[in-house]
C-alpha cells in the first residue's frame, strides 16, 4: 500500500514537473541536451553550442514578441514576414552605405508598421488572428518579391554586417541582441502597466475591460512590439547571412510559437513566461541541431519538426484540462 | 428627508437594440449614502441602465447627473474615474493575478509611472484597505483563483473602494453565496454606508430587499414604475409593480396522475462535481432540483446526458441499467436536455428558426437525394404553431427572436424527437413574465401526456410552484429531496446552504 502510494505521487510528480509551465521546458532541455552528450561527441563542443545559441538566438528575438502577443490572448502568423520586409529594407540603405543608426531605425519602423496594421486588424476591427495575420503573411511576402525583383541584394556595409557576424569577448552579438530584447520583454510583462494590461487583457478580456483597460489599445500595441522584436530579428539575421534574402524568415513565426508554447505559454491569453520561451526555443533547436550531428536525413528532420510542433500543441491542451 | 442630497439623477433615457426598446424614457434619482434597490422582472431593463452608467452602453437620448455634474460616460475608464463602480453578477476576477493586482488592475500604483509598477506598495495598500473594511483570511499576495466566490466578490467590492468610487452597483450580488457570507455582505455595506457610500442594488430576492434596501425603485419594460422607501412598502406592493397586475395564478400547476419509475439514479458520483447522488423520477412527475450556483445540480444534469464522465455509480431507465456515454446514447434512451446557457449551448443564433427546430431531425428524414425539405418544413410548421412561436416566420434568423421565443424553439426541436425524460436547465432564465407562464403551461402539458422532467432553477418560488418533489443539492451532495407539501423557502435554503437544523 505503501510502495504504492508513494509510486502514485512520485509519477503525479513527474507528470506535474513536465505539464508546470515553468519547470516543463527547462526539464524537456536538459534531458535532449543529456541524450545528445552521450549520443554524439560534437555536441558539447564551444564551436558546436556556439553555432546553436547564435542559431537560436534569432529565434528568441521572434519568441519573446511572439510571447506578448500570445499573453495578450492573440497570435501573429506574419512575423517571419515581417522579418522578410525589415531584412530587405535595412538590407537596401545598408547596401547605399546609409549610417547604421538610419538603417536600424528603418528596419525597426517596418516591424512596427506591419505589427500596427494586425494589430489595428484584431484590436478594432476584431478580425480574427489567424486569418488577418495569414492574409497579412501573404501580402508582405508579395511585397517583398516585387521590391526586390525575387534577387538577393549584396554587397552591405560592413558597419551593418558586424551585428549579424561580430562577436565580443568571444560571444557573437547576436546573443547579446536576444538576452537584452528577452530582459526587456520581461521587464515590460512583469513591470510596467502596459504588461500587466497585457496580461490582464489576455486572461480576462471582460474583466479586463471593466477596470477601465483600453483592451483595443493594448492588443495594437502588442502587435507593435512583436513587429518591432521581428524586424529587428530580421535585421539581424540579414546581417548574418550579409545579404538581404527574398525568403529571409520564412517558417520563423511557427517554431516561435512553438518554442512559447513548449515553454508554457498558452495560445488563450495570460499565461507564459519569458524564460519558458526561451527554454521551448533551446528545446526545438537542440533537437534541431543534434539530429544535424546525428547525420540524420533532412527530410526526416522536417518530420521532426513538425511532429514538435504538434507536441507543443499537446502540452497546451493537457496544461489547459488540468487548470479547469 | 428634503436635505439629504441626490447623487445621481437619471432623466428620460432611452436605449433601443434592433427589434427592442430596452429603455424607455427612463429616470432615476438615487440619494447619498443610501442603499437603493432595483427591482423588476428579468428584461426589465435594468443591466442596460447600469450599463449605461458604467459605461458599457452608449445611450440614445436623456440625461445623466452625477453629484452635481453631467456624467461622461464616453468610456470605461472614464466613469471609474468620476467615482462609480460596478460589480458584476458573473464576477470578473483575472484568476491567474494575485488579489492585490486585482484589485489595483487598470490603477497600478507607481515607481515611475506605468513604466515600474510598484508591487509592493500594491500589496500594503490592499492590507490596509482590508484592515479598514474587515475582511480577513484573505492573503494580498495569493492568486484569485484559490478564493472562494464570497471571497472574489469581497475582493471586487475592495477594488471599488480603492477605486475611491461615491457610488457601487451591485448586479445580484447574493445569487451565489450561502447566507453567512450574506450578512456579512450586508454588514459590509451598512459599514461603507456610514462613510458616505452610496449603493445601486439590484436584486430578485425580497427577504434581502428588506434587510438591506433605504429605498426602492421598480422598472417593468424599461419604463420607470415607481420609487419609494423601504418601509412604506410590503412584499405585495412590490410584486404588483414588477409584474403590473395582481397574480394569482403564476404556476398553472395541476395534479397529474403518475406511473411508474421512469428514471432511477443509484450512488452516482463524478470526480470534483458530486458524489454519491440518488434519485428517481416517475412518468407525469416534475422533480424540481434546486441548490445554489455551483452545487452540482448542472453537472449532475451533464451526467445523465452522457456529457460529463461519471465515476462511479449506475443510471436506470425503466429498471434497466444503461450506459450513457455520449449524448447520442442519452438521446436514444429518450432523454433530452435543455441547457442553462441559451447563446452558449442551445442556439445556433446566426441560423434560422427552421435550422434551430430542425437540428435533430436531419437524419429521420433523409430522402434517396438528400433531405427532404417539404417534409421537413411541414413538421417545422406543426411546431411553431403548437409551442405559439412569435417569428415572422421559419427563414428568421434566432438571434432575431425574443429570449422567451428563443427557448420555445429549444423546447420544439427536442419535443420533435418525442423523449420521455426532459432535464430542464434554468428553463426560465432571462425570459419575461409572459413567456414564462406559457413554458410552464408547455411543461404541464408534457407530463399529463406522460413524459417526466427534471428541472433545475434558481428560482425558488418556480422551484416550489412547479416540481412535486424537490431535491437539494448542496455542495456536490444530494442534502435532501422533499415532497411538495413539506417544502418552503426557508427549509430549502437551509438545506442549500448546508446548515443542518
Amino acid at each position: 500500500m505503501g510502495t504504492n502510494n508513494s509510486k502514485k505521487n512520485f509519477s503525479l510528480k513527474v507528470k506535474k514537473w513536465v505539464t508546470d509551465e515553468r519547470t516543463g521546458a527547462l526539464l524537456l532541455f536538459i534531458i535532449v541536451c543529456v541524450i545528445l552528450m552521450f549520443t554524439t561527441d560534437t555536441f558539447l563542443t564551444l564551436r558546436n553550442l556556439t553555432n546553436l545559441t547564435r542559431y537560436a538566438s534569432f529565434y528568441v528575438m521572434v519568441g519573446v514578441g511572439v510571447l506578448v502577443i500570445f499573453m495578450s490572448g492573440e497570435m501573429d502568423l506574419s512575423l517571419g514576414a515581417t522579418m522578410g520586409m525589415s531584412g530587405i529594407m535595412s538590407a537596401m540603405l545598408a547596401r547605399d552605405g546609409q549610417p547604421l543608426i538610419v538603417v536600424l531605425a528603418v528596419g525597426i519602423f517596418f516591424g512596427i508598421l506591419i505589427g500596427a496594421f494586425n494589430g489595428y486588424l484584431v484590436g478594432y476591427w476584431t478580425f480574427p488572428a489567424f486569418i488577418a495575420t495569414l492574409g497579412c503573411k501573404q501580402m508582405i511576402r508579395g511585397l517583398i518579391t516585387v521590391i526586390t525583383e525575387g534577387y538577393p541584394i549584396n554587397d552591405l556595409s560592413e558597419s551593418f554586417t558586424y551585428i549579424g557576424t561580430g562577436s565580443f569577448l568571444g560571444i557573437p552579438i547576436p546573443i547579446y541582441i536576444a538576452i537584452f530584447l528577452a530582459v526587456l520583454t520581461w521587464y515590460i510583462l512583469n513591470k510596467t502597466v502596459f504588461g500587466r494590461h497585457v496580461v490582464a487583457t489576455g486572461a480576462n478580456a471582460q474583466a479586463a475591460i471593466v477596470s477601465g483597460i483600453n483592451t483595443k489599445r493594448i492588443k495594437l500595441f502588442s502587435y507593435m512590439y512583436g513587429g518591432a522584436l521581428a524586424g529587428i530579428a530580421g535585421m539581424v539575421l540579414t546581417a548574418r547571412v550579409t545579404s538581404g534574402q527574398v525568403n529571409c524568415g520564412d517558417g520563423f513565426e511557427l517554431d516561435a510559437i512553438a518554442g512559447a508554447i513548449i515553454g508554457g505559454a498558452s495560445m488563450e491569453g495570460g499565461s507564459g513566461t519569458v524564460i519558458g520561451t526561451i527554454c521551448g526555443i533551446m528545446v526545438i533547436y537542440t533537437v534541431k541541431n543534434g539530429m544535424s550531428l546525428l547525420s540524420i536525413n533532412a527530410y526526416w528532420q522536417q518530420v521532426a519538426q513538425g511532429a514538435i510542433i504538434l507536441l507543443a500543441i499537446f502540452l497546451d491542451i493537457i496544461r489547459k484540462k488540468q487548470r479547469s | 428627508m428634503e436635505k439629504e442630497n441626490i447623487l445621481l439623477r437619471v432623466r428620460n433615457i432611452t436605449k433601443s437594440f434592433p427589434g427592442v426598446i430596452a429603455l424607455d424614457n427612463m429616470s432615476l434619482q438615487v440619494r447619498e449614502a443610501t442603499v437603493h434597490v432595483l427591482m423588476g422582472e428579468n428584461g426589465a431593463g435594468k443591466s442596460t441602465l447600469m450599463k449605461i452608467l458604467i459605461g458599457l452602453y452608449e445611450k440614445d437620448s436623456g440625461e445623466i447627473f452625477f453629484d452635481g455634474k453631467p456624467l461622461d460616460t464616453s468610456s470605461i475608464s472614464k466613469v471609474l474615474s468620476q467615482g462609480i463602480s460596478m460589480i458584476y453578477q458573473e464576477l470578473n476576477p483575472i484568476d491567474s493575478m494575485t488579489v492585490a493586482e486585482n484589485i489595483y488592475c487598470g490603477k497600478e500604483p507607481c515607481y515611475v509611472k506605468n513604466l515600474w509598477v510598484n508591487q509592493k506598495k500594491m500589496i500594503e495598500d490592499t492590507a490596509r484597505l482590508f484592515e479598514q473594511l474587515d475582511v480577513k483570511n484573505i492573503d494580498p499576495s495569493r492568486k484569485v483563483k484559490e478564493l472562494s466566490i464570497a471571497q472574489k466578490q469581497l475582493v471586487e467590492i475592495v477594488k471599488a473602494i480603492a477605486n475611491e468610487s461615491k457610488m457601487i452597483i451591485m448586479d445580484e450580488p447574493t445569487s451565489a453565496i450561502t447566507e453567512d457570507e450574506c450578512q456579512h455582505l450586508f454588514r459590509t455595506i451598512r459599514r461603507l454606508k456610514k462613510e458616505g457610500i452610496t449603493f445601486i442594488y439590484i436584486s430578485h430576492k425580497m427577504e434581502e430587499i428588506f434587510q438591506i434596501a433605504d429605498e426602492v425603485t421598480v422598472m417593468r419594460d424599461g419604463k420607470h414604475v415607481g420609487t419609494d422607501q423601504i418601509d412604506k412598502l410590503s412584499r405585495d406592493i412590490i410584486v404588483k409593480m414588477m409584474v403590473g397586475r395582481e397574480i394569482t395564478d403564476v404556476y398553472p400547476k395541476e395534479k397529474v396522475a403518475m406511473g411508474p419509475e421512469v428514471m432511477a439514479v443509484r450512488h452516482l458520483s463524478a470526480k470534483d462535481a458530486f458524489m454519491d447522488v440518488n434519485f428517481s423520477v416517475k412518468k407525469g412527475e416534475i422533480l424540481g432540483f434546486a441548490g445554489l450556483m455551483g452545487s452540482g445540480r448542472t453537472e449532475v444534469a451533464e451526467a445523465l446526458f452522457g456529457c460529463r464522465r461519471i465515476d462511479q455509480g449506475d443510471i436506470f431507465i425503466h429498471d434497466q441499467k444503461v450506459d450513457i456515454i455520449s449524448s447520442n446514447n442519452a438521446i436514444r434512451q429518450n432523454i433530452a436536455f435543455l441547457t442553462e446557457d441559451r447563446r452558449k449551448t442551445g442556439c445556433f443564433m446566426g441560423l434560422t428558426v427552421y435550422d434551430n427546430i430542425m437540428t435533430l431531425r436531419w437524419k429521420k428524414h433523409r430522402g434517396k437525394i438528400g433531405i427532404k425539405h417539404a417534409e421537413c418544413r411541414k413538421s417545422c410548421e406543426q411546431q411553431i404553431q403548437k409551442f405559439s412561436i412569435k417569428t415572422t416566420g421559419m427563414n428568421q434568423k434566432m438571434q432575431d427572436l425574443s429570449g422567451g421565443n428563443q427557448q420555445k424553439v429549444l423546447l420544439a426541436r427536442w419535443l420533435l424527437c418525442d423523449p420521455e425524460i426532459l432535464i430542464l436547465d434554468e428553463p426560465t432564465r432571462g425570459i419575461d413574465v409572459g413567456s414564462k407562464y406559457e413554458i410552464y403551461q408547455d411543461m404541464m402539458s408534457l407530463v399529463k401526456n406522460g413524459k417526466s422532467i427534471i428541472m433545475i432553477s434558481s428560482e425558488l418560488p418556480e422551484i416550489l410552484g412547479m416540481s412535486d418533489r424537490i431535491l437539494v443539492m448542496h455542495e456536490g451532495k444530494v442534502s435532501g429531496i422533499l415532497n411538495r407539501d413539506e417544502a418552503d423557502q426557508e427549509t430549502i435554503m437551509k438545506l442549500a446552504s448546508g446548515i443542518t437544523a
